[in-house]
């Protein structure tokens, strides 16, 4: 994986591991790498890859059963929150780019037509 | 937790100062970067650390015990220095290690040497630049202390033998020890430091957290190093 170098890792691989949760790469109840496994993956420092579990479990998007490791939680509804919610952030950011564009929403939902006809 | 702990360190080369009054305090678990020019200071810490180096002013001690032979069996040491009689083969080195260090793992080594992809029965005559650095690198893991030095273990070698280094030294990272590596490497060792020491003409100029780094101030290390030393 490539990474900004001028962004938190952390938090790119959060963004990463949500995406894989959310299109079922890691499927619900799937056990997670151990930290080192992780670290060694990304080659990133082992407390960066603590932080990402740390972080995901505050979130309720994993759980540690101590002992065993980190799963994903198996609960639906998180999982598909999870997905609205990176949805979501997608959309308000296009839609706050094209705001700094001067492109009203109606305009930008018009080009967005035209260009998935265009395809 | 700290462990090494510096107080104004000073050591001088007749009038030039290779150390400046420079004051820091380790953690256990934190891997270090040490970061700055060529003759900035990098290896007479590490060395002063070591024991190797006596300081002019200041003090040093490791676990409350003064710097001295006797803490070197906490600490271990890879210099830039090449150390091998060529004749020898990994597994003379490995055993002559092992009888010189009470605290070397030959169990832990030979794990290493796999992982490092070296193997014991050729001679160090036939290995490539980077495959005599990653046995160097081995060497230092394979004791069993609290605290490991690596001066400029990615200095002038291949790209698969960088990376077979960094994996090993994730790999070897615990809550439990600290990791201090000097090097030039930027771009391809921020991912793997925690904390970064910059030092100028023998001083501590700056103390940087990567991750705090990038949050707070969305830059990198090199863009970081371009500040620090203003070219």
């Amino acid at each position: 994986m490539d990474f900004k170098k001028n962004t938190p890792i952390y938090l790119q691989i959060i963004d990463k591991l949500k995406q894989d949760i959310s299109l079922k790469i890691l499927q619900p109840g799937e056990k997670l790498m151990s930290t080192r496994e992780l670290s060694i993956k990304f080659k990133v420092n082992p407390n960066t890859v603590s932080r990402v579990y740390k972080e995901l479990e505050l979130e309720n998007i994993v759980f540690t059963k101590r002992g065993m490791g980190t799963f994903v939680v198996e609960d639906e509804t998180t999982l598909k929150d999870l997905k609205n919610k990176m949805a979501n952030d997608i959309i308000t950011k296009f839609i706050c780019d094209m705001k700094d564009l001067n492109i009203s929403l109606e305009e930008s939902i018009n080009m967005l037509k035209k260009i998935e006809e265009d395809r | 937790m700290k462990n090494l702990i510096i107080n104004n360190l000073t050591k001088g080369y007749f009038k030039k100062k290779a150390l400046n009054n420079f004051s820091y305090s380790f953690k256990k678990g934190i891997v270090y970067g040490l970061i700055g020019p060529n003759g900035s200071g990098k290896t007479t810490l590490m060395k002063t650390i070591y024991g190797l180096v006596k300081p002019t002013k200041g003090s040093l001690s490791f676990n409350n015990n003064k710097i001295s032979f006797k803490t070197r069996k906490n600490i271990a040491f890879m210099p830039t220095e090449d150390i091998f009689i060529p004749s020898l083969t990994a597994l003379d080195i490995l055993k002559f290690y092992n009888n010189n260090f009470e605290d070397f793992s030959l169990e832990k080594a030979y794990q290493i040497l796999e992982n490092m992809k070296l193997s014991l029965d050729e001679k160090i005559e036939t290995f490539s630049t980077g495959m005599k650095m990653r046995l160097k690198v081995t060497l230092c893991l394979a004791r069993n202390v609290e605290f490991y030095m690596f001066d400029e273990p990615l200095n002038g070698i291949d790209i698969i033998s960088k990376d077979l280094i960094k994996n090993t030294i994730i790999s070897m990272t615990t809550k439990d020890n600290t990791i201090l590596i000097s090097s030039h490497a930027l771009n391809e060792m921020e991912l793997i430091l925690e904390q970064v020491l910059f030092l100028n003409e023998g001083s501590l100029i700056r103390d940087i957290n990567l991750e705090e780094l990038r949050d707070t101030e969305n830059k990198s290390l090199e863009s970081v190093y371009w500040e620090v030393y203003n070219v």
